[in-house]
């Protein structure tokens, strides 16, 4: 399954978080960790795998623990409307 | 505003005046990499500090007490402008004032620091975390614009001001202004 970000939000990555404005909301979330780089992934289109894979590299984890993590809060993201299934 | 030209029909009164120059400063200062925001400004030492603050932060009541105080001077107690220019922060005077009702105060000074503001019983001052600054600066950040592309604009604006400026934490009591000895 493939996800894209809504089209709204703006985010952006300072002092090693990703910050996600949604303005119509007037509300602001922070990830950090593995959330941010999943959201950096999808953000740049990846694919599932390559976004575990990277999680699995840079937080030292095996790849089922990575893909877990992505598939838990990618339902956490739908949940919260912050992205779309393509 | 591409074009360069329109017509504003507006009921002729200060309150709408004053409603359209707030929107027209706010949407190019967001373009310019700025921020009009919510907050007490005042000058030190030849420097502009900012105090943000949510509404019942006491941003008029250390306003009161600063302008008491020789040396200081308040740029405003409600609406102060940042502009980065040569790559440095300043803030600029504005006719946008609360509850002191000044004339507004012309002028552009080098930003010195930002100041998260919180009651307490006595003054103290301390470091903050990068989200809590971030978090109150956009929170205090004057938009009536509600785009993707303005709060792009903004958190960019935002990411650099927390890298080119001090924000810090103040405790501040109503007692006395002599928190402005640890500005």
């Amino acid at each position: 399954m493939a996800y894209k970000i809504r089209k709204d939000l703006a985010y952006r990555r300072i002092a090693g978080e990703v910050y996600i404005v949604d303005a119509a909301k007037s509300e602001m979330r922070e990830l950090n960790g593995p959330a941010a780089l999943i959201w950096e992934g999808l953000a740049a289109g990846k694919k599932g795998e390559a976004i575990a894979s990277a999680i699995a590299e840079e937080f030292e984890t095996d790849a089922a623990t990575a893909r877990a993590d992505l598939a838990a809060f990618t339902e956490e993201l739908l949940a919260a409307r912050l992205i779309e299934k393509l | 505003m591409g074009r360069r030209s329109g017509e504003l029909r507006a009921a002729p009164n200060e309150q709408c005046l004053d409603a359209f120059l707030r929107s027209l400063t706010s949407f190019f200062l967001n373009r310019a990499g700025g921020f009009m925001l919510h907050s007490a400004g005042l000058v030190k030492d030849g420097k502009a500090y900012i105090f943000l603050g949510k509404s019942g932060a006491g941003k008029s009541t250390l306003s009161k007490l600063a302008a008491s105080r020789p040396g200081v001077e308040l740029i405003s107690d409600e609406i102060n402008l940042l502009r980065r220019e040569k790559g440095r922060w300043r803030v600029h005077g504005s006719p946008f004032w609360g509850e002191m009702r000044a004339d507004g105060r012309p002028g552009s000074w080098p930003l010195g620091g930002i100041l998260l503001m919180s009651k307490f019983p006595e003054h103290r001052i301390k470091p903050c975390t990068v989200p809590e600054a971030l978090r109150l600066l956009l929170r205090c950040s004057v938009n009536f614009e509600a785009g993707p592309g303005t709060s792009e604009r903004a958190l960019s604006a935002a990411a650099a001001l927390l890298a080119g400026a001090e924000f810090r934490r103040l405790y501040f009591s109503k007692k006395d202004n002599s928190f402005l000895e640890l500005v």
